[in-house]
């Protein structure tokens, strides 16, 4: 059994839960810096950048922040809620991060079609790195909510609640990447 | 500090000092025209330096939440 799952430690001042969670969220911020700085190494330093509105779909890249922006205030509301509601709205939440991997994959296929694959230019190629990879971190988050729905059963409601804010907390993050995203990809 | 890591910082500084040229020597950056790469480089490593500074800002100000909390216990 790992110790303070739930009550703050002395010495640290928070549970090992939340001290985790931004132990790995700042991991995630160093992954995300990386690639933001890749991209704006490629994008100064080419000759020509296309705009993004003349080569990508704004209205499904609206639709997908719009999306976003639902999902992180359904998972902020569960982190709020008592468990035995907050499941509904986990699943709510991961039906909703679902719609947004299905209208990327709308998005993907659509340029596939009309021949805009990684190897076509840089700006596809960061393009489909930049999406791939934030909607890897989705799918990861899909799992992570099934994950604690399944276990409000098996687990007391006072880590249950833990679990439940740190998701709120992680959806926050996904969507604060994917305005960047929007912005750098979509926008300008 | 000690006497040794004070000893290894001096050496390192007075070999930086001698040979300036050869520790800034990027061929990227310097020794070359101003060119797209060169502002390219730049803007990457800004936003790298950016990112690297709000993480480690963090644990910054988390250590010393911890130190704080420790001279109050």
């Amino acid at each position: 059994m790992i110790p303070y799952t739930t009550e703050a430690r002395t010495d640290t001042g928070v549970s090992n839960v939340t001290l985790g969670f931004w132990l790995f969220i700042a991991s995630e911020v160093m992954l995300f810096g990386a690639l933001f700085s890749s991209y704006a190494l490629l994008r100064v330093s080419a000759p020509d950048w296309p705009a993004g509105g003349d080569m990508l779909v704004t209205a499904l890249g609206v639709t997908n922040t719009a999306l976003l922006m639902a999902l992180t205030a359904v998972a902020w509301r569960a982190g709020r809620t008592r468990p035995a509601s907050a499941r509904w709205l986990l699943v709510i939440a991961s039906a909703v991060a679902l719609l947004f991997l299905l209208t990327l994959g709308l998005e993907y296929s659509g340029q596939w079609r009309s021949g805009h694959v990684p190897a076509t230019s840089t700006f596809f190629a960061m393009y489909y790195t930049l999406t791939g990879i934030h909607a890897l971190h989705v799918l990861g988050g899909i799992i992570a909510n099934l994950w604690v729905i399944a276990a409000t059963t098996s687990v007391d409601d006072a880590l249950t609640s833990a679990r439940l804010r740190v998701m709120s907390h992680y959806w926050m993050f996904v969507a604060l990447v994917w305005i960047v995203m929007f912005v750098g990809l979509y926008l300008s | 500090m000690t006497k040794k890591t004070r000893r290894l910082f001096l050496a390192t500084t007075v070999v930086m000092a001698l040979a300036t040229d050869t520790a800034l020597a990027c061929p990227v950056c310097f020794r070359v025209e101003e060119s797209a790469t060169t502002d390219g480089v730049r803007a990457a490593v800004v936003v790298l330096v950016g990112v690297t500074a709000v993480v480690l800002g963090a644990f910054a100000r988390f250590i010393v939440g911890f130190a704080k909390r420790e001279r109050n216990q």
